[in-house]
């Protein structure tokens, strides 16, 4: 007769078992499962009536799954498995993943799954590196997308922006460097090469947001400045090219470029053409341009405004806006503000 | 409270290090079954404390080449793994032995002696 609770009582036990052995080699841990199993097969037998306590006897008395995989691990010299694709992979997909796919966390659960079923880390290191991060980092977002949802005033709306924010890339990114850490030397300098590289290629466009954005001007022609001073009554016409800079400097730069045609002749400037406001992206930013208006002053001057954003390619979550204007006097003086 | 930590560590570390001998010695006299032989090394007060961690010790020795499994039919349930010693096994266990007996008397000796 078994006990009323064996098979619970049993494979509950086995299964935090495998799950201590979880980073032992295959074979390692199939045979030490299978001589705990024999052992409490054989110790059943053994017993003339089993009850649930007995089966607890022998439990108790085997130890904890924890405490034989510790003497496992000593007097087998076992090293954890040793990592390959899946374990880059998983760091990738949650390091990098999150901040490639912002608005749901589909890359850091599934960098998670990897994780989990990975040998490389010891079940103590997935509790740390997946269960904690995954279920705070949830119930962070829940409670984010709740308080948009139900308040959706601007400071709210913030404070739920911060939380989408730990919760969607510091979490995950914090959660890699734990991992990565853990697996240390035992990944190929090779392999850590790799994720280096990735991770540049996806973080410095993020970070060349911060850049601040640069603007300048001029009146001529595309090719260069050639502002003509006016005579009164002859009026002098030429272009007025303007343009923010995202990432000056650096090879990831783009622009926000505008240009109006315009004619002044001492007194008031007038528009000829444009404005042509056609935003060149950069190979690490995008950018967007909100408003572009050219608007006569009573004083005869011309206002040139133009409102952009640069998006980081890689990390849409990072952006800078920028809002630039010109003043074009009537004298024919470009004034930035 | 560090020096007793200390000296439980050392018990603990001479249980581990004796252990393998005590199966060893139990398998010459005869083969036995995984849980037979936990069983006889648990009636010793002291020897065992969780019976789970002979099973990786078992398997170091089969691995060291000291100690051989096979299966045998049971009268009772499914075929049993049972465990013997190999002459490479009678061999550490002998050399064990000669220097447990001289170690535990010089230990003996020297405890007694200061009384």
């Amino acid at each position: 007769m078994n006990a009323t609770h064996a098979t619970q009582i049993i494979d509950g036990y086995l299964k935090r078992l495998d799950s201590e052995l979880s980073s032992f080699p295959t074979a390692r841990r199939k045979e030490l499962e299978a001589q705990i199993a024999e052992h409490i097969a054989q110790a059943r037998q053994e017993l003339p009536e089993e009850t649930d306590a007995d089966l607890l006897t022998i439990l108790d008395r085997l130890g904890e799954p924890d405490e034989i995989a510790a003497e496992a691990r000593a007097s087998l010299d076992i090293k954890t498995a040793k990592p390959g694709p899946v374990e880059i992979f998983a760091l990738l997909f949650i390091g990098v993943g999150s901040v490639l796919f912002p608005i749901l966390p589909v890359a850091w659960v599934l960098g998670s799954g990897l994780v989990w079923r990975s040998r490389a880390w010891t079940p103590r290191e997935k509790y740390f590196g997946v269960y904690l991060p995954l279920v705070v980092g949830l119930a962070i977002l829940a409670i984010s997308a709740l308080a948009t949802g139900l308040f959706g005033r601007h400071t709210l709306l913030q404070v739920a922006f911060l939380g989408f924010v730990v919760a969607n890339l510091l979490m995950p990114l914090g959660t890699a460097i734990y991992l990565g850490v853990r697996l240390g030397r035992r990944l190929p300098v090779l392999a850590w090469a790799a994720i280096a590289i990735i991770a540049i290629a996806v973080y410095l466009p993020a970070a060349a947001t911060f850049i601040p954005a640069q603007a300048s001007a001029f009146i001529g022609t595309p090719l260069g400045e050639e502002a003509l001073t006016p005579v009164v009554g002859q009026p002098v016409c030429k272009g007025f090219y303007g343009s923010v800079r995202y990432a000056g400097g650096l090879p990831l730069a783009a622009t926000a470029p505008v240009s109006v045609g315009i004619c002044w002749d001492g007194t008031r400037v007038t528009k000829t053409w444009g404005p042509d406001c056609y935003p060149t992206s950069g190979p690490a930013l995008r950018v967007d341009v909100q408003t572009c208006t050219v608007q006569t002053e009573p004083d005869g001057s011309l206002i040139i405004s133009v409102q952009s954003s640069a998006t980081a390619m890689t990390a849409p979550l990072f952006t800078q806006s920028g809002g630039m204007g010109w003043r074009i006097t009537p004298d024919g003086k470009v004034m930035q503000f | 409270m560090v020096r007793a930590e200390d000296r439980t560590g050392l018990i603990a570390q001479m249980r581990r290090g004796a252990l393998e001998y005590c199966v060893l010695a139990l398998l010459a006299t005869r083969e036995r079954y995984g849980f037979e032989l936990v069983q006889n090394l648990a009636e010793v007060d002291g020897m065992v404390i969780t019976e789970g961690t002979i099973y990786p010790l078992l398997t170091r020795l089969r691995k060291d080449g000291e100690v051989d499994t096979f299966w045998r039919e049971s009268s009772s349930g499914p075929p049993r793994r049972y465990y013997q010693i190999t002459p490479l096994g009678t061999a550490a266990l002998k050399g064990f032995r000669s220097e447990w007996t001289r170690f535990r008397s010089a230990v003996d000796q020297l405890l007694e002696s200061a009384r």
